[in-house]
């Protein structure tokens, strides 16, 4: 009798403790994915020297960020016309200076008639309906500031490139190093899209990402920043 | 004794004439007309049909006393006919049927009557009606207009119980404003002149006329930007008058059959012509395709808005000089007889030849199609600038407080239970 009633207290006891196994396994995980988010993001963050905005930005470093009245008067003007390989399809960005090498998209626009997105914000995107590297005209690269949960975007750090700074764009076997000439920062609705989005002229290469405050009422923030780059 | 006996005579006379008096004071005030209307109907001219005149009101009545009934009617013939109503205090109306004409009324034919008033009511009919006398006429519109002055529809295309509004167009419910657009369609028209030979017209010296159903503008002076011409469904025609030494070519669209809600553009082209060459002169009425005509003096020429579209974007290409119709051709497809602008989508990427011809002279226009898969439809030619960010926000930082205080304890926790289990079990 006494064997019986051990018997059952241990089958009682393996219950709970299989539930409380099931448990930490599930709870092990969430404390992994967890910790993976904030090590991620707390590096990101700090190795990016936090949110970059127009404001806060090192002026030594970003001195080359024009004043928007100055408008892009030289973004298809580079002084010199360097031997390009043939046009092609950008696959590969490279920035050393800011520690990127990601992947290239290729996008068009949305309804709304605004250049499209990358999807995913560790990629960036190019407008194919604009130039290709080695075209004349403007080829047109964008990427995300940050994501949904307040994580950096493959170009948050984009603003800390300065003048000479390198940027090389590969694809189709082909690649071409580009040197920062300016930097940028236009209010949203104010921007010289058809300055920035040239299809003649000479072979340039921009960059452009989010910049300013959000504002809640278009749901995006109210500048951009826009890098140009000669090839080299 | 004689004097009580005269007395008593005197009595017995006042007392039987009195008694005899009663009923007939009684009739005479009971024949006193509490107020009395005088109803006069006559016509504006044209038809006149007689009409069944109805008045209401306390006691209304034809007599020179009121009756014991509210309401009474009678045929007029509206010819200038005078009727007087007799009628106790008290509210009265007069109205007509609503048989197909358009009656005016004057102030005093609804209100309130008093004791010992008179009045006078005035019907007027208008008499444009036709003869069965169950039609009216409204701007070529058949139908009537009933008492409130709202138009009601005999036309097919305009069923009964809906109105024609003053623009022409029918309105399923409500009133004859011209206020819906519903089911309107709509033609633009644009008048183009060339004067290639010394002419000196403008497109406004030319009568535009539109012909078809429900035409708000029928008549109007060309414009080279658009007159917005509303119409109903259906066929319509529009053609320019006046067109002496000027040969008139009109696009596609200036005739043909018209749904509901659909948007066309017209476009007529008048050219000066020279009057005496090859003697095909014809009065200058309509372009004589037979003729000779020598365009040399106005050449044709193409001009792209853009010489680089995006795949998918509507490229525009217009024809300069020359004379219309115009027939457009691009890599995939001809556009015969339209007018001297050309929007089209361009689907094929690559550098592209579109021409232009009006049978006597071909232009060209090159234009660059870029990069995108077909169907891509651009709003612009220059996009805006991406929305590369999201709202500020420290999500990312909460879940990692989230697993530093919670998900860690907890880990802790179970790792202690497995112990504890091990050491029960060892």
């Amino acid at each position: 009798m006494q064997n019986v009633e051990l018997a059952s207290h241990n089958r009682i006891e393996i219950k709970e403790q299989s539930r409380l196994g099931i448990g930490g396994v599930v709870l092990s995980i969430a404390f992994l994915f967890f910790a993976f988010i904030g090590a991620y993001d707390i590096f990101s963050r700090f190795a990016g020297g936090g949110t970059v905005t127009s404001s806060d930005r090192d002026v030594t470093n970003t001195s080359a960020i024009q004043n928007p009245t100055n408008q892009l008067s030289a973004i298809s003007s580079a002084s010199t016309s360097p031997i390009l390989p043939a046009p092609f399809v950008p696959e590969s960005l490279v920035i050393p200076e800011i520690s990127i090498n990601t992947r290239v998209q290729s996008v068009g626009q949305t309804p709304a008639g605004l250049m499209a997105n990358p999807k995913g914000f560790k990629e960036v995107a190019w407008y194919k309906l604009g130039s290709k590297p080695g075209e004349a005209g403007n080829t047109v690269i964008a990427g995300h500031l940050n994501n949904a949960l307040g994580m950096s975007g493959v170009f948050e750090r984009l603003g800390d490139l300065s003048l000479g700074s390198e940027i090389t764009i590969k694809g189709e076997g082909r690649e071409i190093t580009y040197v920062v000439r300016e930097l940028h920062v236009y209010a949203t609705k104010d921007a010289p899209v058809e300055r920035i989005f040239a299809r003649s002229g000479p072979s340039t290469l921009v960059l452009i990402t989010c910049d300013g405050a959000w504002d809640t009422g278009v749901k995006s923030y109210d500048k951009r920043l826009i890098v140009i780059a000669d090839p080299k | 004794m004689f004097i009580v006996s005269r007395a008593l005579y005197t009595i017995l006379s006042v007392g039987i004439f009195a008694v005899l008096s009663i009923p007939l004071m009684a009739h005479a005030n009971y024949n006193t007309p509490t107020g009395q209307l005088y109803i006069i109907t006559e016509t504006t001219g044209g038809y006149t049909g007689s009409a069944t005149v109805s008045v209401q009101g306390n006691g209304v009545s034809l007599l020179s006393y009121p009756s014991n009934t509210n309401a009474l009617s009678y045929t007029s013939n509206f010819n200038n006919d005078s009727r007087m109503v007799t009628m106790n205090a008290g509210t009265y109306s007069v109205s007509l049927p609503t048989d197909g004409y358009r009656y005016s009324y004057s102030g005093s034919c609804t209100g309130y009557m008093s004791q010992g008033e008179s009045k006078t009511c005035t019907i007027t009919m208008n008499g444009t009606g036709n003869s069965t006398g169950n039609y009216g006429n409204y701007s070529g519109y058949n139908g009537y207009f009933d008492n409130n002055g709202v138009w009601h529809s005999y036309d097919t295309d305009c069923y009964n119980g809906a109105f024609y509004n003053t623009c022409g167009t029918c309105n399923t419910y409500g009133n004859n404003n011209c206020n819906s657009t519903a089911n309107t369609a709509r033609v633009n028209v644009m008048v183009n002149v060339v004067n290639a030979y010394g002419g000196t017209r403008t497109a406004s010296d030319f009568v535009i006329t539109v012909s078809g159903s429900g035409v708000t503008s029928r008549t109007f002076n060309g414009s080279i930007n658009q007159v917005q011409v509303s119409l109903s469904s259906g066929t319509y025609t529009i053609d320019a008058q006046s067109t002496k030494n000027y040969s008139i070519a009109r696009s596609a669209n200036c005739s043909g059959s018209i749904s509901a809600n659909e948007t066309r553009s017209c476009i007529i082209t008048l050219s000066d012509r020279n009057t005496y060459q090859n003697g095909n002169y014809n009065g200058g009425t309509h372009y004589n395709p037979n003729a000779n005509y020598n365009y040399g003096a106005n050449t044709l020429s193409c001009q792209a808005a853009a010489t680089t579209v995006g795949v998918g974007q509507t490229a525009t290409f217009s024809a300069i000089g020359g004379s219309g119709p115009y027939t457009w051709v691009t890599r995939d497809r001809s556009y015969y007889a339209v007018g001297p602008q050309l929007n089209v989508v361009l689907l094929q990427p690559g550098a592209q030849t579109v021409s232009v011809s009006n049978g006597y002279q071909t232009a060209t226009c090159a234009i660059t199609v870029v990069h995108g898969g077909a169907g891509v439809v651009l709003g612009t030619q220059y996009p805006g600038l991406p929305n590369t960010g999201y709202a500020p926000t420290n999500l990312g930082l909460i879940l990692s407080l989230l697993g530093a205080f919670v998900a860690f304890p907890a880990a802790l926790y179970v790792a202690y239970a497995y112990a504890k289990r091990g050491t029960r079990f060892a």
